[in-house]
């Protein structure tokens, strides 16, 4: 059971160089193993979604006017 | 506003709280914890307003305590042990039962990555929330904020191949979780 370890240079991919013995494996098992092929497109759609993340835009209102007026207090008297 | 007697944090409050809330709400995915947490940061930061000396924003400065606060929340939430699951302490993918129990069908890919989507932040969100505390922090650092791996390396005191295992670790976690979340 290969894909353990398939999955593990995939993602090491991502953050480093690949040596040429972890690329041929990939390149190797992505020919037999149809959910290693999955894997790979599924994690290069979490990196984008958990990149969205990190977007500012959209924000949700948090604080209501009366809890930002207590904090602002809160603040003054310390 | 280099003077820290005239500082005005009320207007600290109107410009960021908002701001900070939803920062920390994406990584804690706890609105009430959310809000205590800028609530920690205005203290934390009145108090040390002698070291700010203005090197950096007001916002960068108010931004680098909140994330000092939720990383000693997700330290503290590791030492009380409450994590509802985990992959990395029980017998999940990595004693081999990749294949057969969690075999990815490549749904993801079939999302549609929108900044707008709430519901996909929503999820992604909880899921960040299931990982083992001490990974959190990297894995936001590394995976939200793309920061380079050296300075996530050092920041956390981890060698590199040790955020490999890491990164691997949590995206098979993160991957399943997401699927199940969306999907089902």
């Amino acid at each position: 059971m290969n894909c353990e370890k398939i999955t593990y240079y995939i993602e090491k991919g991502y953050l480093t160089e690949l040596n040429l013995s972890e690329k041929m494996q990939i390149r190797l098992h992505r020919f037999i193993c149809k959910g290693c092929r999955n894997y790979e497109s599924d994690s290069a759609t979490l990196n984008q979604i958990l990149e969205l993340l990190d977007k500012e835009t959209n924000q949700k209102p948090t604080f209501t006017l009366e809890e930002k007026e207590e904090i602002k207090k809160a603040l003054k008297a310390l | 506003m280099n003077n820290a007697t005239n500082i005005d944090t009320s207007e600290w409050v109107d410009d960021y709280a908002d701001m900070l809330c939803n920062y920390a709400y994406a990584r804690v995915n706890d609105m009430d914890l959310s809000k205590d947490l800028v609530q920690d940061t205005f203290v934390s930061a009145l108090k040390g307003l002698d070291n700010f000396q203005g090197k950096s924003t007001v916002k960068t400065w108010l931004f680098s305590i909140l994330k000092r606060k939720i990383i000693d929340h997700w330290r503290k939430q590791e030492s009380r042990k409450t994590n509802p699951m985990s992959f990395f302490t029980t017998d999940g993918i990595i004693k081999g039962e990749f294949l057969n129990n969690y075999r990815p069908k490549g749904k993801l890919a079939e999302i549609e990555v929108e900044i707008e989507n709430n519901e996909l932040r929503e999820a992604i969100g909880h899921c960040i929330s299931l990982l083992p505390s001490k990974y959190k922090g990297i894995v936001v650092d590394k995976l939200v904020e793309n920061k380079e791996s050296e300075e996530v390396c050092n920041e956390h005191e981890i060698t590199a191949s040790n955020l490999w295992v890491i990164i691997h670790r949590a995206k098979l976690q993160l991957r399943d979780c997401l699927e199940k979340k969306w999907f089902d």
